[in-house]
Formats: structure tokens, C-alpha cells, sequence
């Protein structure tokens, strides 16, 4: 049980208590007649699975919070349901403040059309004005590396130039808070100095930020605070550093 | 009586033993108490903040839908003019019908018109969710902006086959009376329907796949329960009240009297398709809204 997290006015996100539960059907019925049998005979063919269990912190404004764990910890989850395109099932969570965000890299792209076509609708997803997105746009571009490539559909671009784009669209979004599901795992180098940089900007403008990692590196030189996620529940809460160093000393 | 007891103490220790049986997994899950969430977000966005993102995937599915066929945007017009040629020659050729007001080819034309929009406009906005859902999972936004560009995107095609359905009219040298302006309120009582069942299928579509079967009957179904292939005004009392209680089937009468007369449809004809078209947009709209939390769940 983690302590419930003490809500004040300067907190961008405050969550408390955020379960996630999944009904594993391990045959599901996709068909009316079915699921009307199912009714009537009460059977209930899903198994319940908490991927998210009592989840509290919070993030104050102009804060910065990582999320550490191994695959199926939860972390994507709770990213989806801080992002809001996840309902959880049990729980508080108040954001308070503009957000935009970058979940599933190289997702949400249609690769029919073209990366400005993406990006233009990515933008309006994000909430980004269109006579906005136009004037930076050429910025935009020069920032994700890909002035050759803009024109031309996204089926062709290698999963580090889709990276790129979409996190330099995300980037462009004047939003408070940031949330960022593991952008520092791809690209080269350079971009992600590039990303880093860019990142700390923000964080300097009193903009919040919460990421997702699998590299506990990332997490210590940008983050104060950091979540290590096990299995749905907190592991551990508190100094970026110390929570980074448990997490890498028990695996 | 002693026996009883190893039995069923015996059966107790097995059970304990047991761990993680989908029982056990089961009953301790269900005994969490799980109070409701509550989710704050200071910033959503409505969906009227939203219209610029709707005119831009209206555009892309316009854009999708054409790109890499071979005629490319005609489809939208070639299609109802294909159909309109085979049932001439079914209905006037074979059948013999004749029609009083209009030749047969303009008054089905302008039955299908409205009848394609419908059926397209509502099958397009069932698939629009289940086909984007890489959208769903990666924004937070009014999930019916996709089944709203879709009609919107219909809506477009509709004006291009209106352009057909003028040189179909300057072909027979028929004249286009002042009351064409009541096209206009039909189009808007098409739409409340058309936007109501779309907002449903999509909700349901993404749930259960057999909704598409249904959707396909009733469409076959109600291609012969609207006046398309025939004239509203032969049909009697008592079937006319029930006839034109479809929406559909009163926005085609309404604006076939608009157009080729003897005079506009009084209005009273039209109150039961109103409140019923209503009644579907109302109630499609709050099933949505209802089921579109687990969309990203299901899918």
C-alpha cells in the first residue's frame, strides 16, 4: 500500500488509487446470438486481470516523473490512462492543464499519405491550430530530419525517420504537460541528444513532463522523480536516482 | 459420519492447495471492491473544437478512397448511373411500367440519389471506427469525430451525383421550379438518420461483427419499403402514413414533389419522420456515448 498522495493546487497530474482491470476472454463471443446465450445462461467466459493495481502519485506543475519497469509491468497502461485514451477501472485522476502526447512510436500514422499529411493531422489530433502548425512546420521538419522525405508516404520511412516525426509533432504542440511513452529507445545518437535537449527546454518553461522507459539511464539524467512499476503494482516511488538504481540492481 | 468428515475436510485441503486455480483468481477478484473512476481532464476539447480535424479525415477518405482506383472520384457519380440504366431496362424495357409524372429514369435517379447516400453514408461511418483505431489507441478526442467525417465525406459524394442528377434534367428538358430550395431541409432530414444509425453501427460494429449482416438485410429490405423504384403519391392509405414515416422515404417524396410537383408536400406529412429521425440521431448519439469508453478495449 503506497501512501495516497497529497493533492495540492500546483499539481499538473494527481492520481490515486488507479486500478486497470482486463477481462481475458479466452473465447470470446463476437456474436449476438452468443453473447445473448451467454446472457441468459449466465456464463462469464473472461477471467479478470488486474494490469493496474492501486496506482497513487502525483506530478507537480513544472515536474518531471519517470516510469521504470520490465515488459507488462503496466507502464504502458498507465501512460494510455493518463493520456486518456484508456478508462481505468477504479480510481482518481485529475490532469490539470493542456497535454499532448506521443504514445505508440511510429503509431497513428497512415501509411497511405504522406509524412506532411501525418503530420497536419497529427497536429489537429493534438489540438494544435492549423495556422500554427503552417508557420512552424518548415521547423517542424528540420527538426525531425526528414526535409527530403516530408512529400512523400509514410510506408516508405524506416521505423527511426517515423520516430522522428512523430515525436517532433508531438514537440510542436504547446501544451503544459508532455506525456512520452519510450521515445529515447530509438533514433541514433544525435537525435536523441536532439530530444533530450529539447526535453530539458521544456521542463525549463515549467512544463510537466511524465515518460516511460526502458532505459533507466534516460529516466535518472532527465527526470527528478521516478515509478517503478511490478506487475500493476508500485515497486517503488521516490528520488529518480535511488528508484533507478533498485530497479537496475534487482534484475 | 466420520467419514463424511475426511471427505469433505480431505476436499478442503486440496482446494487450499491448489494455488492460482481460475476459481480461486476468480472469487478474489470479484471481491475487490471496485468503487467507479473518476477522470478529470481540465482541458477536453469538444466536438465542435474538433470540425477542423473532421473536414481534414473527411478529406483523407475522400483522398484513400480514390487514390489508386483507375476512375478515381467518378466512382461516386458512376455508380447510381449504372444502377439507374440496369433498373430502366428492368422496369421500363421488360416490366413495361410507366411512370406519370416524370420519365421512369429521372424519378428512380432521384430515389437513389438520396437512397445511396444513405446506405453508403451509414455502412461507410460503421467501419470507420474499427478501421482507425491506431488513432483511438495513440489520441484522446471525440472518438465520433470518425464516423462524422465518414458521412461527411458521403456528403460530398452525394453533391458530386446532384451535378449528374442537373444534366439528367437538362437532358429530358425538364424545368427546375423555385421549390427547388426544399431540397435543402430534405437533405437535413436525411441526415438525422443517416447520422443517428451511423453513430449505432459504429458503437455496435466494434462490439459485434454480425452487425454488418444486419445492416445488409435491412438495407435490402428497406430498398423496397422506400419509394424509390416507385412513386409515395401511389401509394394509399392506410400504408402511405407508415410509408412516410421512414425519413428516408420522406425526404424522397418531399423533394420529388419539390421538383416535379403538382405542388410541394404539405408540411404535416413530414411531422412523423421528423420526430422519428429525432428519435434515432438521439438515441445513436447516447448508445455511442455509452460504449465508446470500451472502443479501445475491444478492438
Amino acid at each position: 500500500m503506497n501512501v495516497p498522495p497529497r493533492a495540492s493546487v500546483d499539481d499538473a497530474i494527481v492520481a490515486s488509487g488507479l486500478g486497470k482491470r482486463f477481462r481475458l476472454r479466452h473465447e470470446r463471443p463476437t456474436s449476438l446470438s452468443r453473447q445473448l446465450i451467454d446472457m441468459v445462461t449466465r456464463t462469464d467466459r473472461s477471467e479478470p486481470f488486474w494490469a493496474l493495481k492501486d496506482v497513487s502519485f502525483t506530478v507537480p506543475r513544472g515536474g518531471a516523473l519517470g516510469i521504470v519497469g520490465r515488459n507488462g509491468s503496466g507502464k504502458s497502461t498507465l501512460l494510455k490512462i493518463l493520456a486518456g485514451t484508456l478508462a481505468p477501472t477504479t480510481g482518481m485522476l485529475e490532469v490539470r492543464g493542456s497535454m499532448s502526447t506521443l504514445l505508440q512510436l511510429g503509431g497513428g500514422f497512415h501509411p497511405d499519405f504522406t509524412g506532411r499529411n501525418n503530420a497536419f493531422l497529427s497536429g489537429a489530433l493534438l489540438g494544435i491550430p492549423e495556422p500554427v502548425l503552417r508557420e512552424g512546420f518548415d521547423e517542424l521538419v528540420r527538426f525531425a530530419e526528414l526535409e527530403q522525405f516530408i512529400d512523400i508516404p509514410t510506408k516508405y520511412y524506416s521505423a527511426g525517420m517515423l520516430a522522428r516525426l512523430g515525436f517532433a509533432v508531438s514537440m510542436a504542440v504547446d501544451a503544459e504537460i508532455m506525456i512520452i511513452d519510450e521515445v529515447l529507445g530509438v533514433g541514433d545518437a544525435a537525435f536523441q541528444r536532439k530530444c533530450e535537449a529539447r526535453m530539458r527546454a521544456m521542463m525549463a518553461d515549467g512544463r510537466t513532463i511524465v515518460i516511460v522507459s526502458h532505459d533507466p539511464g534516460a529516466v535518472k539524467t532527465l527526470c527528478q522523480r521516478a515509478v517503478w512499476l511490478d506487475r500493476g503494482v508500485i515497486r517503488a516511488i521516490g528520488q529518480a536516482d535511488e528508484v533507478v538504481a533498485e530497479y537496475a540492481s534487482a534484475y | 459420519m466420520a467419514v463424511a468428515t475426511n471427505v469433505s475436510n480431505a476436499h478442503a485441503v486440496m482446494w487450499a492447495m491448489c494455488p492460482g486455480t481460475v476459481h480461486q483468481v476468480k472469487f478474489m477478484a470479484s471481491s475487490v471492491a471496485v468503487t467507479p473512476p473518476s477522470v478529470t481532464f481540465t482541458h477536453q476539447r469538444s466536438l465542435w473544437q474538433h470540425r477542423h480535424l473532421m473536414v481534414a479525415l473527411a478529406g483523407r477518405d475522400l483522398r484513400a478512397r480514390y487514390r489508386q482506383s483507375f476512375l478515381g472520384l467518378y466512382w461516386a457519380v458512376l455508380n447510381p448511373l449504372i444502377q439507374t440504366v440496369v433498373m430502366a431496362f428492368v422496369f421500363v424495357t421488360v416490366m413495361g411500367v410507366t411512370s406519370q409524372r416524370v420519365p421512369f429514369v429521372v424519378l428512380y435517379f432521384s430515389g437513389i440519389l438520396y437512397w445511396s447516400f444513405f446506405t453508403n453514408a451509414v455502412t461507410g461511418a460503421m467501419g470507420s471506427i474499427s478501421a482507425q483505431v491506431y488513432l483511438l489507441e495513440k489520441h484522446r478526442f471525440p472518438i465520433a469525430v470518425l464516423p462524422l467525417a465518414s458521412i461527411l465525406a458521403r456528403v460530398v459524394d452525394f453533391v458530386l451525383s446532384l451535378g449528374v442528377f442537373a444534366l439528367l434534367l437538362a437532358w429530358y428538358g425538364l424545368p427546375v421550379p423555385e421549390t427547388i430550395w426544399l431540397w435543402l431541409p430534405m437533405m437535413a432530414l436525411l441526415l438525422l438518420p443517416t447520422i443517428g444509425l451511423g453513430l449505432l453501427a459504429a458503437a455496435l460494429n466494434t462490439l459485434y461483427r454480425d452487425v454488418s449482416q444486419i445492416v445488409g438485410i435491412v438495407f435490402t429490405l428497406g430498398f423496397f419499403l422506400t419509394p424509390i423504384v416507385y412513386d409515395a403519391d401511389t401509394v394509399q392509405a392506410p400504408y402511405r402514413w407508415w410509408l412516410l414515416l421512414n425519413p428516408v422515404a420522406a425526404a424522397i417524396h418531399g423533394s420529388r414533389r419539390a421538383l416535379f410537383g403538382p405542388e410541394p408536400a404539405p408540411l404535416e406529412e413530414f411531422v412523423p419522420a421528423l420526430l422519428l429521425g429525432l428519435a434515432i440521431l438521439g438515441g445513436g448519439y447516447l448508445i455511442f456515448r455509452r460504449l465508446q469508453s470500451t472502443f479501445t478495449e475491444v478492438l
